[in-house]
């Protein structure tokens, strides 16, 4: 623990320190955290480099849990190198989910998908990407625990090179086609299975040509690959780096060409006239989960008052910079589910909070402890400003800090505090996959925090059966989860979370585009300029 | 000598089998459950969390858990890493040791470039301004936290001049000059605390020394001044340093934890956090194992540079 609070208490030392050498290292500029910046773009397109290499610079010992087979990778953010390597069969893009190995699909079913493959692809070994390759990459993924996602694929038929039937023991198609958008569903060539943790061959772009564990991932381009000419560079070098304030250094010492920007790093990048920034909305939000088995979040008065309770446009403006976007609601404007008439109703209003709890029964406002994951800055900022905001409310927080790894056993299974400040991953074009675990019966944390409800059971399920990603489909169902939970309080959204690379506005055009969801980086356009 | 070396020897058999029983012993005090974490955490399924309980032994009694891992420990099996991955965990601890240990040996040369001659020059002339100087000087390397140091370091020598790499790390066999440009600022970054706590134990020691009587008869005989500094104080005045020495050995080891973090070098300290983070127990316990270990070896090796330096300390 000693060892925590002096690494916490020196991450943030260190932050404020690099931070505040980077600013005045910039153009002088003054950097306004109030209203909403713009970020910057490379001014200069420049002309691609054929034989640039982009050094992308990522905390590795986070990130990467040393293991490129998707079936035995822990760290879901591997997808980021992995998905440079192989394909998978299905891509998400935007709320779409596009084609990737598979350049077709249909639902005949609720429980069957057939996948349609281009004929004539290939590996970067030479071997054919058809569907016995599909077929023995998913069933070795499939082994694994982590990938729980394919353990609903019951068996998979190949009627020919070019098809693959999937059948499911229950009815999840939506889940399935979506999971196969990401790090469980990439393919790879049968040949590698055995070698695949440390060899990988796929059809991506790229392919592996060096590999130091938890200091570089060297790729080179794939010429064979369907997909090559979508991408300018010559190859990739994720560079280890730790994240926030030493990324930058790193940036601002030209040792790497692109960081993943966090939130407290922002300013610094912002004021420094050489990197530029990219920003990507995303559908992930930061939210307060609470505890409704037990008092006072058992109270669904209580819980509907504490919508009103939170500033959200303070934690976007302190926090996030500006950057984010407010959750008044579970989706953002443009998604599937957002409803425009929840749009403004749930601003920061602490005498409408106290009067409402004084209906509730608590005049004296409520007392309860809530978790805030420790040595994450995020974390570690929204949580005493949201109790500065909530003790005007009369929602008198205590904080209780407890590690990420100790979240599961401690505030899940042990019950320990009444709520906590996390990010909800909504997981993309699968809008409902979230409420499935936080509101339904089969939901781990459903069952830990006791939020079962069952009539979200339909409109989730509803969604998952069709295995359709379209507004017709997923509107109306995930407009009544998103009502149900905010006119119940099950849980307060605070922010839909940016997603944020910086760049050498120098070596780097594109420009670049931060990727949508959490760890899913993009490179597809990103170039290294010709000097 | 020889007896003394055995004697010290066995001593460390007790101690050594203590260290692994504690070291094994603070898993559980570790927060979290590493089946959980690893069988999906939220999403994970409780029959496969049970499944992974056994598969880990994490379902057997303490002190068989110990034993199997003890006795895996000592044919030099430290298990694989919990999540996965392409080495063992011996293999990991041994690709970075040297890391580390050259990250180490590097941040003590620093701390004896500094310590021993600021410590001559205080000692020697106590009261003056070169004694006053190099005092305030301490005080500000002793106050200075080696992560603050380490990144204005990184702001004046990487990003404002350039001088200097911020991060990563090049091999000493791959580029003996690119290892020495990686070292530089991480060592002294790391050293620098070490150098002034030296300095001011050899200046204390020194003004002690100094003012023997011995000293006082070797200068009345006249004997020349460079020797009675050189053969009769310092060596009289390095037994407390020796001792500081040692001890900054082991917690320069221990430093180097923030500061590979700092400047990404894939040493053991890069390893053990991101294993806490994860709650690795294998690499947990093998890092901390081995990190005990060193710690004994290096104060036997003090132990043992005692008896070398006095006749006395041996016949005890």
């Amino acid at each position: 623990m000693a060892r925590s609070n002096r690494r916490l208490f020196a991450k943030l030392v260190v932050g404020c320190v690099v931070l505040a050498a980077c600013s005045s290292s910039g153009s002088g500029k003054a950097t306004s955290t109030s209203g909403n910046p713009t970020p910057k773009t490379a001014a200069d397109q420049g002309t691609p480099d054929p034989n640039g290499v982009l050094r992308y610079g990522q905390d590795l010992t986070n990130a990467f849990s040393d293991n490129f087979d998707p079936g035995a990778e822990q760290n879901d953010c591997a997808n980021t190198e992995l998905s440079l390597i192989d394909q998978s069969v299905t891509k998400s893009q935007g709320n779409e989910v596009v084609g990737g190995v598979a350049s077709s699909w249909t639902v005949d079913t609720p429980t069957q998908i057939t996948l349609k493959l281009v004929a004539g692809e290939q590996f970067s070994d030479g071997s054919p990407l058809n569907a016995s390759a599909v077929k023995q990459s998913l069933l070795h993924t499939q082994k694994s625990f982590l990938r729980t996602s394919l353990s609903v694929i019951s068996s998979i038929d190949t009627p020919n090179p070019t098809t693959v039937v999937l059948h499911l023991s229950k009815p999840q198609a939506g889940d399935v086609l979506w999971a196969l958008t990401y790090i469980d569903g990439m393919i790879y060539s049968p040949a590698s299975i055995p070698n695949e943790v440390k060899k990988p061959i796929g059809s991506g772009p790229f392919k592996l040509a060096k590999y130091q564990v938890g200091q570089l991932i060297s790729l080179k381009e794939n010429p064979t690959s369907p997909v090559a000419s979508k991408y300018k560079l010559a190859g990739v070098d994720f560079v280890q780096v730790g994240s926030g304030p030493q990324a930058l250094s790193a940036l601002n010492a030209n040792q790497v060409d692109m960081i993943d920007l966090t939130p407290e790093a922002y300013p610094a990048a912002k004021a420094d006239p050489s990197i530029g920034i990219a920003v990507t909305p995303s559908l992930d939000y930061e939210t307060v989960q609470l505890r409704m088995s037990d008092p006072p979040f058992n109270n669904d008065k209580v819980r509907a008052a504490f919508e009103y309770a939170v500033d959200r446009n303070e934690i976007n403006r302190v926090v996030f910079n500006g950057q984010a976007t407010i959750a008044d609601q579970l989706f953002p404007k443009g998604t599937p589910g957002y409803d425009p008439a929840l749009a403004g109703v749930y601003t920061y209003n602490p005498t409408k909070a106290k009067g409402m709890l004084t209906t509730a029964g608590f005049p004296n406002g409520v007392k309860f402890q809530m978790v805030v994951l420790g040595g994450i800055p995020t974390y570690e900022r929204i949580a005493p400003l949201l109790q500065n905001e909530m003790e005007k409310a009369g929602f008198h927080a205590t904080l209780v800090r407890i590690q990420p790894t100790a979240i599961l056993q401690d505030f899940y299974t042990q019950k320990k505090a009444n709520a906590i400040v996390v990010e909800n991953f909504t997981n993309g074009p699968a809008l409902w996959n979230n409420y499935l675990n936080n509101y339904t019966s089969v939901g781990f944390v459903a069952k830990a925090l006791g939020d079962i409800r069952p009539e979200l059971v339909a409109p989730v399920s509803q969604a998952d059966r069709a295995g359709k990603f379209d507004q017709a489909t997923l509107d109306a169902p995930m407009k009544k989860v998103s009502n149900l939970v905010m006119s119940e309080g099950l849980e307060v959204p605070l922010v839909f979370a940016p997603r944020m690379v910086a760049y050498s506005i120098d070596r780097v055009g594109g420009p670049p585009v931060a990727p949508i969801g959490s760890c899913r980086s993009d490179l597809e356009g990103v170039f290294i300029k010709k000097k | 000598m020889g007896a003394f070396i055995i004697r010290r020897l066995l001593a460390l058999v007790p101690l050594l089998l203590l260290i692994t029983f504690i070291v094994f012993a603070l898993v559980l005090v570790i927060p979290g459950d590493p089946a959980q974490t690893l069988a999906g955490g939220t999403k994970s399924d409780p029959a496969t969390v049970l499944r992974l309980r056994h598969l880990l032994h994490l379902d057997q009694p303490l002190l068989a858990q110990y034993w199997h891992w003890l006795t895996h420990a000592l044919r030099g099996d430290l298990g694989r890493p919990l999540f996965g991955g392409s080495q063992t965990v011996a293999q990991g601890i041994t690709s970075r040791f040297p890391v580390t240990l050259g990250l180490t040996l590097g941040a003590m040369f620093v701390s004896l470039l500094i310590g021993i001659p600021a410590g001559i020059i205080a000692g020697l002339k106590p009261g003056t301004w070169r004694d006053r100087g190099v005092t305030f000087g301490t005080s500000v390397g002793i106050a200075v936290p080696d992560f603050w140091l380490a990144m204005i370091l990184v702001v004046l020598f990487a990003v404002k001049s350039h001088l200097l790499p911020a991060i990563g790390y090049v091999g000493f066999s791959k580029s003996p000059t690119g290892w020495l440009k990686d070292m530089v600022l991480p060592c002294t970054a790391l050293g620098l605390a070490g150098g002034a706590t030296i300095a001011r134990q050899l200046r204390g020691s020194l003004i002690d020394v100094m003012d023997q009587d011995y000293i006082r008869t070797a200068r009345a005989m006249g004997v020349r001044s460079r020797t009675i500094i050189g053969k009769y104080a310092l060596k009289n005045a390095a037994m407390p340093v020796l001792t500081l020495v040692g001890l900054q050995f082991a917690y320069l080891l221990g430093g180097t934890f923030i500061i590979e973090q700092i400047f990404s070098i894939p040493g053991m300290g890069q390893y053990i956090l991101s294993a806490i983070d994860l709650k690795d127990l294998p690499i947990i316990q093998g890092v901390v194992l081995v990190t005990a270990v060193i710690f004994v070896v290096v104060n036997l090796a003090v132990d043992l540079c005692y008896g070398l330096l006095n006749p006395k300390v041996r016949a005890q």
